[in-house]
């Protein structure tokens, strides 16, 4: 499990979420954000933005599959690449 | 039965009063290139928004200008009041749900200020989408003017 910190100003809302939701939806991996015990699944659009994630707000990143780690770093850098 | 070709359609009311135009007509990619899904979107002209299903409310965004309902049926609807509308931090937007409120279609569940919005130069074209992956069969939208309750579409889900 990868720690993440939210950057961007506006948190994950609607285009980042779809960004994020469509990265996961291509990968075979089971993908997950956990936040104070939940955990929400990557691939459904609901899921993320209901977690109304802001800036500052810290979660975890869960891949389960194969090249689990790959794909793990490959979500982490897309989430911080967002700077909106 | 014939359970299997079981077919689910579920009428659409207008939650906006305003036209109704296709969702690739949204200034913005991530929804008119359908990223988040499916649907259409409407270009209000009363600030009042209603859910276009009976169901519950699954999300809300913090800053309330997004909220998600999931139909008595299991359709998933994001309601995405204007474009870049998250900017606004919430001002301009008064919220009549909270997550877990059941709703019936027509029920009142935001009210937006549009001189605010549109004095903060956001757009108030505001995408109606349907979000769950491959639950869609089919959409059929009215693309018109139409006042909010009436009828604006139906969909077919699986």
């Amino acid at each position: 499990m990868t720690k993440v910190k939210i950057k961007s100003e506006h948190g994950i809302h609607a285009r980042p979420a779809s960004q994020i939701v469509n990265y996961a939806q291509g990968s075979p991996c089971e993908i997950f954000f956990i936040k104070d015990d939940s955990r929400y699944n990557a691939k459904s659009i609901m899921n993320i933005m209901g977690m109304g994630l802001k800036k500052g707000d810290e979660i975890f990143l869960e891949v389960i599959g194969e090249n689990q780690t790959l794909v793990e770093e490959e979500l982490l850098k897309l989430i911080e690449s967002i700077n909106e | 039965m014939l359970g299997i070709f079981k077919k689910k359609t579920i009428n659409l009311m207008m939650p906006i009063e305003g036209q109704v135009i296709k969702i690739e007509e949204v200034p913005d990619p991530a929804f008119s290139q359908k990223m988040l899904g499916d649907g259409f979107a409407i270009k209000p002209s009363a600030g009042k928004v209603y859910s276009p299903v009976s169901g519950k409310i699954v999300q809300r965004f913090p800053t309330n200008h997004a909220i998600g309902i999931e139909s008595i049926e299991g359709l998933e609807v994001l309601i995405h009041f204007g474009i870049n509308t998250v900017e606004l931090n919430g001002e301009g937007f008064k919220n009549h749900v909270d997550v877990g409120d059941v709703v019936e279609a027509g029920d009142l569940i935001l009210e937006v200020d549009l001189d605010y919005i549109k004095g903060q130069g956001k757009s108030l074209i505001t995408p109606i989408v349907f979000t769950k992956r491959n639950q869609l069969k089919e959409q059929r939208i009215v693309y018109k003017e139409i006042k909010a309750h009436e009828k604006c579409g139906e969909v077919r889900i699986k």
